[in-house]
């Protein structure tokens, strides 16, 4: 028994309809299609698309099942999402089967965990730009001028908007505190934190010449 | 996503916290975010960020891998039905 070659790439086309109905929602597609629950999601659909379509090609009348394949394949599509979405049975007004349900809740879980995911996948780049940003400035572990540096680059990253420069001074000394507590290097503890609050680190990229650092914030460190 | 407590709870707490709010709708349309790229892009204040962050979390809307402005978060199940319900797109 031959099977027509509609069913073959009907999975795929499932796929892409539901890579596009998540990504509005995610937004990574690494995190999407590393996630198991993504590919179980895509299974169960394709599955229930691959009978719709059998059901409309076999046993529908002959003027439905004389379409165009690809009308066919659409209608497949869109009739599998609209029963899996609205897919309630009940009985005095209670619900006996309530399909939908378990498959909206069964989406969420697909969003989060590929949320989940791309926390992981931003975590990694926050590191690997924090280790970008110290072999930029050239940091070196318990020299008092890189940690000047150090401290001078936190600064003008985190001095934005109207935050008080007092406040920014009490959140390298809480970092110092940590750094002697752990005995992790202070510089990749700030270089971190940079990278977590500006990932492209638009600062940097201003070059060395463009430090701005408030006089005030300046005079804070050096008292230091 | 059933109405259960914790949603009603959620769905109360948003409504009624506007810097949580605020912090969450971002976080949804980020996927993910660290703490402190949250205080910096929306020019909030570090500590009333860390309470709704903190909040979120205990109230199951958030998850993230460390405490405080250090952690990265990313929103949960009841997260998301609550995006839906809400409409925070």
């Amino acid at each position: 028994m031959s099977i027509s070659s509609e069913y073959l790439y009907l999975p795929g086309l499932v796929l892409v309809f539901l890579i596009i109905d998540l990504l509005i929602e995610v937004g990574s597609l690494t995190a999407l299609l590393s996630n198991l629950f993504f590919w179980l999601y895509g299974f169960v659909y394709s599955v229930a698309a691959e009978t719709a379509l059998y059901l409309l090609g076999n046993a529908t009348s002959p003027v439905i099942a004389s379409l165009p394949k690809p009308v066919l394949i659409l209608i497949a599509i869109t009739g599998t999402t609209t029963v899996l979405q609205s897919l309630t049975f009940k009985v005095g007004g209670r619900k006996v089967l309530d399909l939908s349900q378990h498959l909206e809740d069964y989406r969420k879980k697909v969003l989060s965990s590929s949320a989940s995911l791309a926390t992981t996948y931003e975590s990694r780049s926050v590191l690997s730009q924090s280790r970008k940003i110290l072999k930029k400035v050239a940091y070196v572990p318990g020299d008092p001028a890189s940690e000047a540096r150090m401290k001078q680059m936190y600064a003008g990253v985190m001095l934005f908007g109207r935050r008080d420069p007092a406040k920014v001074q009490q959140e390298i000394a809480k970092a110092e505190q940590i750094c002697s507590q752990t005995g992790a290097p202070f510089g990749n503890e700030v270089a971190q934190r940079i990278a977590q609050a500006d990932l492209h680190f638009r600062f940097l990229l201003c070059g060395d010449n463009h430090l701005h650092v408030s006089g005030h914030f300046a005079m804070q460190l050096d008292g230091h | 996503m059933a109405v259960t407590t914790d949603f009603v709870q959620a769905q109360s707490f948003l409504t009624q916290n506007e810097t949580a709010a605020k912090v969450f709708r971002f976080i949804l349309q980020k996927t993910t975010a660290p703490g402190w790229r949250i205080v910096k892009e929306l020019g909030a204040d570090t500590d009333q960020t860390e309470v709704s962050l903190n909040q979120m979390r205990s109230l199951g809307l958030l998850e993230s891998d460390k405490d405080g402005l250090d952690g990265f978060y990313h929103s949960t199940s009841l997260g998301y039905a609550l995006r839906e319900a809400l409409s925070l797109y």
